[in-house]
């Protein structure tokens, strides 16, 4: 048997290799179908070999890693840097386990990341500030899984200066309220104050196909895709009036955005160009940042809860002892 | 004062969660399983139901599900605490309406920010 063995880990070290190889191919070309389908291959013949001797640690995370491909391949999710950076960081625990060298606690991290939709997540470029787009939806049966959809909006007014519409729904929120069925929809503009995942935050309780954010851009020719949009949601064609208000309130936001930009800039003087700008609404604090991957972040959280919850079981397993030897 | 009440049984994670949640200055009332938790319910004002997934007994999508049936809290704000990644048992507990998944482990900021939150 520790022949076999000894044959299988040369035969999972050439896969593991082919495996690198197509990864970093994979991320130089995300859609590449031909490169999808090998990768998914690879990691299904790692499973299946890896469970035939034994390699359970191996069998269980490739077998994670497969389902991942497998919704690549059939499209239902698309590649991203964070998949590609967890796949290869998979394929390296795979490769260490050969090497009966596993760090546990990363190979546990690296299971739950493969769970989790985080990981399909593009970074956002540009985090702080902006003027956005949003469009509010709530289903119809909102009340029943216990959310007020209205506190979004309440939440929404303390990120910035903002403009709603109601796109939908002619019913007072109090009645929809007392009905427990939701039939208005919002569009909304707004001069973000702040980082856009608070903005991101206003719609935890919501589902994707219920709230849309979208970040516009200064050039003004591009608003028309912003009006395409809000006609696309409410279901009718704007008229001219329509048109031309929410046009000017973009290019006020814009307007009141770059004066922002310049007064904060003179504040700072020549001599202070580490200092970021503020981009955005009426803040006059300076900010200092660094930018972290938000994966990073997201990671760093996970393990602190983690230590939390340890830290608190092992204060609750010492307050038990005291208490029996007290007895 | 908001009520809100607890099940989860593992002991040690439903402290940590108890005593987060009574620093914030919430009412508390605990349970060790979902068949307890739908007990406690007996007409008692509560804002707010924080539930672990996998107990024995009755599971958060089961207790869930029950609690909906009793007219006074139809509307109630569940949150669903889980370790649990599988696609199907989150659904199992959507399909149940609850307003929000929380995986384990989690940042206690962020879900007493949660927890605020599900009663506005």
């Amino acid at each position: 048997m520790e022949q076999f063995i000894q044959e299988f880990k040369v035969e999972a070290s050439g896969i593991i290799q082919k495996l690198q190889e197509l990864l970093l191919s994979l991320e130089q070309d995300k859609n590449n179908k031909v490169l999808i389908e090998e990768i998914f291959r690879g990691v299904h013949t790692l499973k299946g070999s890896s469970r035939m001797f034994g390699f359970e640690k191996i069998e269980h995370i490739t077998h994670h890693l497969e389902n991942t491909y497998d919704l690549i391949r059939s499209g239902q999710l698309k590649t991203s840097a964070g998949v590609i950076e967890l796949s290869l960081e998979v394929v390296d625990v795979c490769s260490d386990i050969l090497d009966d060298n596993i760090d546990k606690e990363r190979y546990d991290v690296l299971l739950g990341q493969l769970g989790s939709e985080e990981i399909f997540k593009e970074p956002v470029s540009d985090a702080s500030g902006g003027i956005f787009q949003i469009f509010y939806h709530p289903s119809e049966n909102v009340y029943e899984r216990g959310v007020n959809p209205m506190a979004a909006l309440q939440e929404l007014e303390a990120l910035g200066v903002q403009n709603i519409f109601q796109l939908k729904g002619d019913k007072s929120f109090e009645e929809q309220a007392a009905e427990k069925k939701f039939s208005s929809a919002f569009e909304i503009i707004i001069l973000l104050n702040g980082e856009k995942e608070q903005l991101e935050d206003v719609f935890l309780f919501m589902d994707q196909n219920e709230f849309a954010i979208h970040k516009l851009e200064a050039n003004a020719e591009t608003w028309d895709e912003a009006i395409r949009r809000t006609q696309q949601h409410s279901g009718k064609t704007l008229d001219g009036d329509s048109i031309h208000q929410r046009k000017e309130i973009i290019k006020g936001f814009f307007e009141r955005m770059v004066v922002t930009e310049v007064q904060q800039v003179q504040k700072n003087g020549s001599g202070s160009a580490e200092k970021a700008k503020v981009k955005t609404g009426d803040s006059s604090a300076t900010l200092n940042f660094i930018n972290v991957k938000l994966s990073r972040l997201d990671d760093m959280m996970r393990l602190v809860s983690e230590l939390v919850s340890i830290k608190a079981e092992l204060h609750y397993r010492s307050t038990v002892l005291n208490d029996q030897a007290l007895s | 004062m908001k009520t809100i009440l607890v099940a989860e049984d593992f002991q040690t994670s439903r402290k940590v969660i108890v005593n987060a949640l009574t620093r914030k200055g919430y009412k508390i009332i605990e349970a060790g399983d979902g068949a307890e938790a739908l007990d406690l319910f007996d007409g008692r004002d509560i804002d707010l139901l924080v539930t672990d997934f996998n107990m024995p007994h009755m599971n958060g999508a089961e207790l869930v599900d029950a609690v909906r049936k009793i007219s006074q809290y139809k509307y109630i704000p569940v949150l669903v605490l889980s370790t649990e990644i599988k696609q199907s048992k989150r659904d199992e507990a959507s399909a149940a309406q609850i307003t929000a998944w929380i995986p384990k482990p989690f940042d206690l900021e962020r879900f007493i920010k949660l927890v605020e939150k599900s009663m506005q």
